[in-house]
């Protein structure tokens, strides 16, 4: 064999490897990217969103203080297999956009979680009860499917939204 | 002293929930600057703000390509003696026909005609439907009864939708107020 064809034939194998190593560089890094938006979330996690209203009188959550200008609160709830964190924006709207006025303030929840079953008026319900770590406060949800959960009152009724936004969490994972 | 004792209990049972007192749970106002349907026929108002996809689909509307949700006014009428549904209007603002005013133009619909209740969806057999239909009777949009302040919009096989971080598939009974 000519040893000039075999020197360019290792070449082009070469390059072909180089080539097929950086393509499969490259699907994982956009297999990264695209899952970058759950890092740090394990594949049995659930997570729900939500876009809430939070008035005077109706801030639902412990950590937010009475008057706090607070008119609409951006959820994500993290359930674990049986531990739970609720990261939530809260604040100002503001206006045009679907944030809140300097980003907002934060307050950050975690504890254990456990189901229900039944309230007054409904013994088939399912309710998600999430306990606070730090404070002991019970944040109560009721399963409407397994995708979508709503917040209750403390006499276990569907907490009333406004004309743009309501209670109601949205599964996303 | 018992009387002392029941007291404090009642007050740590109530201090261990964090999300709003019942009493606090109210309808909220929602301001309009059109006529606002009042007397013993309306049976309630109801407003949100669903993925336009829910609500387009069933309802045969057109959209805008950029559209992320619809602005929904429902008002349901029922028989003042009776008290069973009669007829409804449905503003949805953000799909519909193209409304042209100066500085640019919107979609908007309003659809009216007969709603009733039925029972019955494929995952609670109990669970109160409303079931509006179009005039000419060729759509229909299902809501599920929550309460009767919560109603949530449902796809043509009577299923629940998701919505997402902005918007949601719920309405939400609010109290009309005149705008100034």
């Amino acid at each position: 064999m000519n040893p000039l064809k075999v020197v360019t034939f290792r070449k082009i194998t070469g390059m072909m490897f180089y080539k097929g190593l950086l393509a499969l560089c490259l699907l994982c890094g956009i297999t990264v990217c695209a899952n970058a938006q759950y890092s740090g979330i394990a594949a049995d996690t659930i997570v729900f969103v939500a876009s809430t209203p939070c008035s005077q009188g109706t801030k639902p959550l412990p950590g937010i203080a009475k008057d706090a200008p607070c008119e609409l609160m951006k959820w994500k709830l993290m359930l674990y297999s049986n531990s739970f964190t609720l990261v939530c924006d809260y604040g100002m709207p503001l206006q045009g956009t679907k944030g809140l006025v300097g980003g907002g303030k934060h307050v950050n929840l975690s504890g254990k979680w456990r189901v229900n079953k039944g309230m007054p008026g409904n013994t088939q319900a399912t309710l998600y009860r999430l306990t606070d770590s730090a404070t002991g406060k019970i944040i109560s949800l009721i399963k409407l499917s397994d995708d979508l959960l709503h917040l209750l009152d403390d006499d276990s009724h569907l907490m009333i939204g406004t004309a743009a936004w309501s209670y109601t969490l949205n599964r996303i994972k | 002293m018992k009387y002392m004792f029941t007291i404090i209990a009642f007050a740590y049972c109530i201090s261990l929930f964090a999300q709003t007192a019942g009493k606090d749970n109210k309808v909220s106002q929602s301001i309009t600057f059109h006529a606002i349907p009042k007397g013993a026929t309306v049976s309630g108002v109801f407003q949100g703000r669903p993925p336009c996809a829910g609500i387009a689909g069933p309802l045969h509307l057109q959209l805008s390509s950029n559209c992320e949700k619809i602005k929904c006014n429902l008002t349901l009428y029922r028989d003042s003696v009776t008290q069973q549904p009669t007829t409804y209007e449905l503003t949805c603002i953000g799909a519909g026909d193209i409304i042209n005013q100066p500085g640019g133009g919107y979609r908007q619909k309003i659809l009216q005609g007969k709603w009733s209740v039925t029972t019955g969806m494929p995952t609670n057999s109990n669970a109160e439907i409303y079931k509006l239909s179009t005039a000419d009777g060729s759509s229909f949009l299902y809501l599920l009864k929550g309460d009767d302040n919560v109603l949530f919009v449902l796809d043509q096989n009577k299923q629940l939708m998701a919505g997402d971080e902005n918007f949601s598939y719920t309405l939400n009974r609010v109290q009309l107020v005149a705008g100034k």
